[in-house]
């Protein structure tokens, strides 16, 4: 895609997709200061067929002057060719986008405006109800106790300005803050209920140093080369592009700064005593979140994404989260919520049938087993990686 | 060059975040300034709302809004003054515009027009002019799209003081 980078926003053409994308802040003084861009939609527009996109999902600012033009050239556009339908698609992060385009649709109903992120991510419905809490913050106190021994290998150290993407509850955040006594931390999730959740958390502890933002991880507004150290934990494996959010990583992270991901192969579970149940029902999972367009297989793969992505120095580790870690029932805890997700929630949505998902409950069940068996093993493996951003 | 005394205005239990003033001239000649303002302004300002970035998204938005309006009404020679206060999920802008008999005309007006029944379509009206964008289509939206509360008084005759009263995120004390 070309884009013009002269002034403080861009503009450019996908022909391919037909997607007419603008980004930054356009408050020009009159219309005329952005008469290429205008042009250069209403080019665009006239020659597209069918279905024209125009992506407003990082236009952070625009004056009235600026929504004016935009608008009569759509209008325009939809006057001259009825045989093309325009959809607008925004961020709901950016705020004022909602309420101007949305006033642009009532006015030509030929004009959809559709919220991207919502699109964006297939199966984030799971995991943003506020259901979701309780697995969360335990899975974050088993993966905590290897983590932050883990965390000092891959570059993690005191006073730095941190980013904690896909933050989910934030509990991670704040456990950073305490143990490395960071400048700054900036944890963003595009899940309100987990946010509310975290800045709860946050006020009970009396924590001010963390800043919990609404975003989305494929278009963040954080500032280019900002954090020293970037972390996105078992959230990659929740899209269905994690490429893309690995660009976005790598752009908020600073030159020299390291990104660190954290990630599952689901499949690799294990447990004794019932082993074969246990493995059948993992094997499951990995395929019931590829149907949702996840790959919660993605763990071992992180070497080959963050080395896609541009970083270099890749380092990485893997380490099982046990029954032996701590209070067995916690590990418990966990696969029953697994079970609710997995089982009651996803497969049923899926349209399994009861033979099916007793089957899959089963192996969920003699993996709680296994946890609580006073000679039992239960497992489930992690893989972590980072890499630095080249200088 | 006119100093306009407005500490005495109430500020009904509102606290002071952030003011200055600046010379009519420098803001008749910089047209960049309205973007610089309503950004340096919204920064500041949202580090501790609930969500900082969200805010600050909309709140630049609206004091850019502000800021045009005043930038394409024709001010007299003085001190622009300029006040944002907050009390709980309420903030507050007051903005003090040297200006003449017609400019304070045009924001008493303004303000009237936007009480005034009708006042949502006259905004998309406004917004969706083919016509030269008229410079009330930021007060309007302000008042239609923000829900801002608004008022205008004359003050010592030589200036209007314009008063925009904004609830960006609920639930914030």
């Amino acid at each position: 895609m070309a884009v013009a980078v002269s002034s403080p926003y861009e503009f450019g053409y996908d022909e391919n997709d037909q997607v007419f994308t603008l980004a930054g802040s356009m408050r020009p003084k009159d219309v005329g200061e952005i008469d290429a861009c205008l042009k250069a939609l209403q080019t665009c527009a006239r020659r597209a067929t069918g279905m024209f996109y125009l992506n407003v999902r990082r236009l952070l600012q625009s004056n009235n002057v600026a929504f004016n033009g935009l608008a009569s050239v759509l209008m325009q556009v939809c006057q001259e060719r009825p045989d093309v339908n325009v959809t607008i698609t925004m961020s709901s992060v950016v705020g004022w986008t909602p309420r101007k385009f949305n006033a642009l649709r009532r006015k030509i109903p030929r004009i959809d405006v559709v919220e991207y992120d919502k699109d964006f991510y297939p199966g984030q419905s799971f995991v943003e109800d506020s259901s979701f809490v309780s697995v969360l913050r335990k899975q974050t106190t088993m993966t905590w106790r290897h983590e932050k021994h883990i965390l000092l290998r891959h570059g993690m150290g005191e006073g730095m300005k941190i980013a904690d993407i896909c933050c989910g509850i934030g509990d991670f955040a704040l456990l950073l803050f305490r143990e490395f006594n960071p400048t700054y931390v900036v944890a963003l999730d595009h899940a309100k209920a987990s946010l509310d959740y975290a800045r709860k958390m946050a006020k009970e502890f009396n924590v001010t140093g963390v800043e919990y933002v609404y975003g989305d991880a494929a278009e963040m507004l954080l500032p280019n080369g900002e954090f020293d150290f970037v972390t996105c934990r078992h959230s990659l494996q929740v899209f269905d592009r994690p490429e893309r959010i690995l660009s976005e990583l790598f752009r908020i992270c600073k030159p020299g700064g390291r990104v660190y991901i954290s990630n599952e192969k689901n499949s690799h579970c294990l447990g004794e005593p019932r082993a074969e149940s246990i493995q059948w029902t993992y094997n499951e999972v990995a395929k019931l979140w590829k149907y949702f367009n996840m790959d919660i297989e993605i763990g071992p793969k992180s070497r080959r994404l963050l080395l896609d992505a541009g970083f270099e120095d890749i380092r990485m580790e893997s380490f099982m989260v046990t029954n032996l870690d701590g209070d067995p029932e916690e590990f418990a805890d966990v696969v029953r919520t697994w079970k609710d997700m997995f089982a009651d929630s996803m497969a049923k949505e899926r349209g399994d049938d009861d033979a099916f998902i007793r089957k899959f409950k089963k192996g969920f069940d003699d993996h709680i087993f296994a946890a609580l068996h006073p000679k039992g093993y239960a497992g489930w493996p992690i893989w972590v990686a980072s890499g630095r951003r080249p200088l | 060059m006119t100093d306009f005394q407005t500490d005495s205005l109430p500020d009904d239990g509102f606290k002071p975040l952030i003011e200055f003033d600046l010379d009519t001239t420098v803001l008749n000649d910089q047209w960049v300034y309205c973007d610089f303002m309503s950004s340096f302004v919204a920064n500041m300002v949202s580090h501790n709302r609930a969500d900082p970035f969200m805010f600050s998204n909309l709140l630049s938005a609206t004091l850019n809004e502000l800021f045009e309006t005043v930038y394409r009404t024709r001010k007299e020679a003085g001190q622009f003054r300029f006040r944002m206060l907050r009390k709980g999920s309420v903030d507050r802008i007051t903005m003090v515009v040297p200006c003449g008999r017609d400019e304070r005309q045009f924001y008493l007006k303004t303000i009237e027009e936007i009480r005034a029944p009708g006042a949502s379509e006259k905004y998309l009206e406004l917004l969706f002019s083919d016509d030269e964008l008229d410079r009330r289509v930021g007060l309007f939206e302000l008042a239609i799209s923000y829900k801002a509360q608004m008022s205008a008084v004359a003050v010592e005759d030589k200036a209007v003081c314009l008063t925009v009263d904004l609830v960006i995120e609920q639930g914030t004390d």
